[in-house]
């Protein structure tokens, strides 16, 4: 079998084009390294002309104007391949999924509850993930810091770290990312590149797991996300034991609470967490190991290439 | 056996986030018995897919923001139509505005069935065992909460937890109370993160079964001038049930009870105290709340799902004598509207303009024709006029706002949009063919696609790839290379106009979805076909036809007047058409000044271009003469004592009228072989050379002033194959199409709201052009916007009074100024 991977956007707008990477490393590492092959959308033309393929996944978002996918559709109906789309921005760009569901033979969202919105008959669900390769490091117990996060800083993360400071003020706390207002000590607008973050989640007692509420494209259904984000599965394949704030239960399905991943509702329940783990730092170890192990067992990006080929065989390919 | 329904579902709300309701519908009208067919439609598709499935019950949910007009002609396509309210009593007053277009009216709420009156019909909403079920918990497992409440934060919500949070210290709470701006601010004293949240449906369910206790608190509010209270409990009560929770209900919601029974299978409260105790007791006795929630599990699972309401509704459409009807689509409709940039009544007009007339004069007997063109006296995007087939308005498109930007860098405009909506559906319009989008706006097949309306789209140039929809650079040339590669297009927008590097990406993009909404693409040439699919691979092929377009063959042409010459008389060359870069004149000139031969006469009949008009004078003689503009009446006098023309169009023209009215005189074409005009002369019907070659072009004149027998011979080729399309012949096709795609759905008188939005396709920015690009090619002096500094500004009159000639200029300022002013 020949995979064609490439974004769904013009690598040169795309913020994310790295993550095509670990898609591309999980389907090399599940059917073989020469089997496949990963191109920015605007090259794929180039390589379709001299190359068949079995599978076009095309990975990523479909939000910009400029996203057009007549080429890739019209190589793969020549060619007899499928075009598979895995976007992996649902549901804050819902509304312009509406680009490839006319086009796609399958379509794999990285919501479960915006999966069920599409407009196409073969749309699954089919999480982020997380790459050995980019995201492993060993678990450690002498972190530098206490807590850490790392993201942009959407109103509603800024609203849960403002009442949750007290708490953090006292710790060697570290919250980067864009936009963090800097009234509060222990955050820094600043952005960290993927090829560091591993290393910060690493070397951090405790990571900080706050989803988002913006939306850059979700008028028609105004969709709630359910699907934790992929970096919840990057964290865990780095060592680091995740504090996850819970606005949609389906994170169970993913890591077991208690045993791989600690679940807070209010800043007191925070409290609750770290006046029982703080000076625990073999506990933390264990759930750090343990989600690493699950994240190694179940939810690297070779396992979503496995489900993603299943899905497909077992719908008619 | 009887026929069952062939349903067509519409979410009526443009932006709804309940959708999900309409899914759990969707999947209940899939296992019903009474249904052989059902599809959910938007409203960019709803009445084409009724139409394509033939479907015979139109069933609306929700009725919050139902455009009227685009349901009233649902309702005409499948006879039957059946709504469901599910905001009443909030949505009342609107709701009630809409009863004429449905046979039975569902609402959710009991105390509003009367406002309906007997069409009325009350059917609460329900739970969906695919969507809500989770397996009661039982004594031993884990759960998450002791206590678990999601709703928005009505203020008698609010009142009711303020006045028991102190006894809820100790409870593992799970809040979630999204707000609006309408609501008055949380005076809860819990942090703003603890229930300033959201979760979807599925989640709201997985959290009630993972909690203890789940509460439910009335709603005492609205914004619409409907009533406050609702008289039936919404869908959550069936929905926390379906999951498995238990469930503590606050009595004030009213007709709970029609449904479960208190103590049974759920626990109700009066008061806060009574909220409290009831709490703290539940917790405390797990068997009895396990019991409970079984009770009202079973309860759900057993009557109220949707396919127990499903039940209802068709039996209630039986007893009102409503059956499933074949349903099959009527097609008889005369109305065509043709969008367009100008009519043959507007000078200065063209080849399209042309067409059109041709079109008008042949048609206009079997067909209602109207044309929409833009009101050239008014800012663009202000005001579009409504013409018939005599070109006297009937009726005028007014809009608030002109155009943001020109309308060639525009996608969407919503209220065009909506206005056009409203113009299709008033006057009929059974059938739309876009002949140019100058000045108007690309998103308008959308909207006439959603209304069931069927498209064509005739390209007469490629604007459908670009603006510059002659494909020629600023150095004067066509480069085909724009055309594969996106950088290089880029290149050509960013020195003609400044445009940002990617823009063009975007309005590719769009055209292409915007193609994919034409029923037929009527190319004139192969030529043209294939750079459409070449720029467009996504276009479907079998849509492409191509048909060439008719020429005014009016003039009185016999074979007689174009008598092949003597052997020593001159040779005749005709050249026709406008004296311009674009039509060849730099070679034309090029080509007298290489003639040697005293045996050939140029006869050049055209306005001349500003820049030519002093160049012309150096070459003028008894043998090359300048006759200026002409009038398309004296072609017979223009074409008469001809032998041969010259087309040396520097662009791959689509079609060239022009060349099928030089082979209905007889006369034998040369022509560059590019685009339309390579690929319709043949050898046997005249000459062709490469674009630019025009020694060959110097060397077939002298060989034919000298020999004339080819002319005999070709001539003869055309008159046999006689390679144009007459109007006679192109009517006749154009006919079919129209009668083939126009269809009959019904006018309307109500206010249809649709734009591209509601037709499901959003952009991030409706301009997709991204404008100041400052020169970063090849260091030439681009000036895309006059200059305002004095040494620049007379640096560009130089170069373009150089380049272009004072009057050229001169225009190109006064374009711009008025771009500016937003003319």
């Amino acid at each position: 079998m020949n995979v064609l991977i490439t974004g769904a956007s013009l690598d040169n707008i795309n913020n994310n084009s790295d993550m095509r990477n670990y898609v591309c490393d999980g389907f090399k590492s599940l059917i073989g390294d020469l089997n496949v092959r990963n191109y920015p959308l605007q090259f794929c033309k180039y390589v379709l002309e001299r190359q068949n393929f079995d599978l076009i996944l095309v990975f990523g978002s479909c939000m910009p104007d400029s996203c057009y996918y007549g080429e890739l559709k019209k190589s793969a109906l020549s060619q007899g391949a499928k075009l598979v789309f895995w976007l992996h921005d649902d549901p804050y760009e819902q509304d312009y999924n509406y680009k490839v569901a006319s086009i796609a033979d399958f379509i794999f969202s990285n919501d479960k509850w915006a999966a069920q919105f599409y407009e196409h008959e073969d749309c699954y669900h089919l999480p982020m993930a997380a790459s050995q390769t980019a995201h492993y490091r060993p678990v450690r117990t002498d972190w530098e810091n206490d807590v850490f996060f790392c993201g942009v800083a959407f109103e509603n993360r800024i609203q849960l770290i403002r009442d949750v400071s007290s708490l953090l003020t006292p710790l060697k706390c570290s919250i980067k990312g864009y936009g963090w207002p800097e009234d509060l000590s222990f955050c820094k607008n600043e952005r960290i590149i993927n090829d560091a973050l591993p290393d910060y989640l690493n070397n951090s007692k405790f990571t900080l797991n706050i989803g988002r509420h913006l939306s850059l494209g979700n008028d028609r259904f105004k969709l709630d996300p359910s699907t934790p984000g992929p970096r919840t599965f990057e964290t865990a394949m780095a060592g680091s034991l995740q504090l996850y704030f819970v606005e949609s239960l389906e994170i169970q399905e993913y890591y077991e609470p208690e045993k791989e991943i600690l679940l807070f509702d209010t800043p007191k329940d925070l409290k609750i967490i770290f006046e029982k783990y703080f000076d625990e730092p073999e506990s933390i170890f264990d759930l750090a190991r343990n989600a690493q192990n699950r994240t190694l067992n179940f939810h690297t990006y070779k396992h979503r290439a496995k489900t993603m080929l299943d899905t497909i065989y077992s719908n008619g390919w | 056996m009887m026929n069952k329904w062939r349903v067509i579902l519409l979410d009526t709300k443009k932006e709804n986030p309940n959708h999900y309701l309409v899914l759990c519908l969707l999947d209940a009208l899939k296992q019903s018995p009474y249904v052989e067919f059902v599809i959910k439609g938007e409203y960019k598709n709803a009445i084409n897919l009724a139409l394509e499935n033939e479907c015979n019950l139109f069933f609306a949910f929700d009725g919050e923001q139902l455009d009227k007009a685009y349901c009233e002609r649902l309702k005409h396509v499948c006879r039957t139509s059946i709504v469901w309210n599910v905001e009443d009593p909030y949505e009342i007053n609107v709701n009630k505005l809409n009863i004429d277009l449905f046979d039975l009216v569902f609402t959710n709420d009991k105390g509003c069935v009367s406002a309906y009156g007997e069409k009325g019909r009350h059917l609460p909403l329900a739970s969906s065992k695919s969507m809500h079920f989770h397996q009661v918990k039982v004594p031993g497992d884990q759960y998450n909460y002791d206590l678990f409440f999601a709703g928005t934060a009505w203020p008698n919500r609010i009142s009711l937890l303020k006045s028991i949070e102190n006894d809820l210290k100790d409870i593992k709470m799970k809040l979630a109370l999204p707000t609006n701006i309408h609501l008055p601010k949380i005076s809860l004293n819990l942090p703003v993160s603890s229930y300033n949240w959201r979760t979807p449906n599925s989640e709201f369910a997985r959290f009630s079964n993972v909690s203890r206790v789940t509460l439910s608190l009335h709603r005492q509010f609205t914004a619409s001038g409907g009533d406050a209270e609702a008289m039936t409990p919404g869908p959550r009560l069936f929905e926390v049930a379906m999951a498995g929770g238990f469930q503590l209900i606050d009595n004030n919601i009213p007709g709970v009870e029609d449904y479960l029974d208190e103590g049974i299978d759920y626990i109700g409260f009066s008061s806060p105290k009574e909220c409290i105790d009831k709490l703290k007791y539940y917790l405390e006795h797990k068997d009895e709340r396990v019991k409970i929630a079984k009770n009202a599990q079973m309860k759900v699972l057993e009557k109220h799902t949707y396919q127990n309401r499903l039940e209802y509704i068709f039996k209630e459409l039986v007893r009102i004598n409503k059956k499933p009807q074949i349903n099959k689509e009527i097609r008889e409709n005369k109305n065509i509207l043709v969008v367009t940039h100008n009519t043959i009544n507007h000078i200065p007009y063209g080849g399209v303009e042309i067409y059109q007339d041709i079109v008008n004069n042949e048609l206009r007997d079997k067909f209602n024709i109207y044309y929409l063109v833009p009101c050239n006296q008014k800012k663009e995007g202000k005001e579009y006029i409504i013409l018939n087939s005599k070109y006297i308005e009937v009726d005028r498109m007014i809009n608030h706002q002109p155009f943001p930007a020109q309308s060639q860098y525009l996608l969407t405009n919503s209220e065009v949009e909506k206005k056009y909506a409203n113009i299709l559906l008033k006057h009929n319009i059974g059938l739309v063919h876009y002949q140019h989008f100058i000045k108007n706006i690309p998103s308008l097949p959308f909207i006439s696609k959603a209304l069931g309306i069927k498209n064509i789209y005739s390209i007469h140039d490629f604007y459908s790839i670009t603006h510059k929809f002659n494909l020629i650079n600023v150095h004067g040339k066509y480069d085909a290379n724009i055309l594969k590669n996106s950088k290089n297009m880029d290149i050509f927008l960013a020195e003609h106009e400044g445009i940002n590097l990617g823009s063009q990406d975007k309005r590719k993009a769009f055209w292409s979805n915007m193609l994919d909404q034409m029923d037929i693409i009527h190319a004139n040439s192969i030529t043209t076909k294939d750079i459409i699919l070449n720029y467009y691979p996504n276009v479907e092929e079998r849509k492409i036809i191509v048909e060439g377009i008719p020429f005014d063959g009016s003039f009185n042409f016999t074979n007689e007047i174009n008598k092949i010459p003597n052997k020593n008389a001159l040779l005749e060359v005709l050249i026709l058409g406008n004296f311009t870069h674009i039509k060849g004149a730099n070679d034309i000139i090029d080509i007298i000044g290489m003639c040697k031969s005293n045996n050939i006469r140029f006869h050049v009949y055209g306005q001349i271009a500003p820049e030519y008009k002093d160049k012309i004078k150096n070459i003028t003689s008894e043998k090359v003469i300048f006759y200026g503009e002409y009038n398309t009446k004296d072609l017979n006098i223009i074409l008469s004592d001809k032998h041969v023309s010259l087309h040396l169009s520097q662009w791959p023209e689509t079609y060239c009228i022009t060349l099928s009215e030089v082979w209905k005189a007889g006369i034998i074409p040369i022509v560059y072989d590019i685009g339309a005009l390579g690929e319709r002369v043949t050898r046997s019907t005249g000459y062709k050379v490469s674009l630019g070659d025009t020694g060959s072009i110097v060397d077939i004149l002298e060989f034919l002033s000298i020999s004339k027998e080819p002319l005999k011979l070709i001539r003869g080729n055309i008159e046999d194959n006689e390679p144009y399309e007459i109007s006679e012949k192109h009517s006749c096709w154009l006919s079919d199409v129209y009668n083939n795609h126009t269809r009959s759905i019904g006018n309307s008188n109500y206010h249809c709201d649709l734009d591209l939005n509601a037709c499901g396709v959003k952009v991030v920015n409706e301009i997709w052009a991204d404008m100041g690009n400052k020169g970063f090619l090849r260091g030439l002096n681009i000036y895309y916007s006059i200059p305002r500094n004095p040494y620049r500004l007379m640096n560009f009159l130089v170069l373009q009074i150089r380049a272009h000639g004072f009057k050229v200029t001169l225009n190109k300022i006064i374009i711009k100024v008025k771009n500016r002013l937003g003319y």
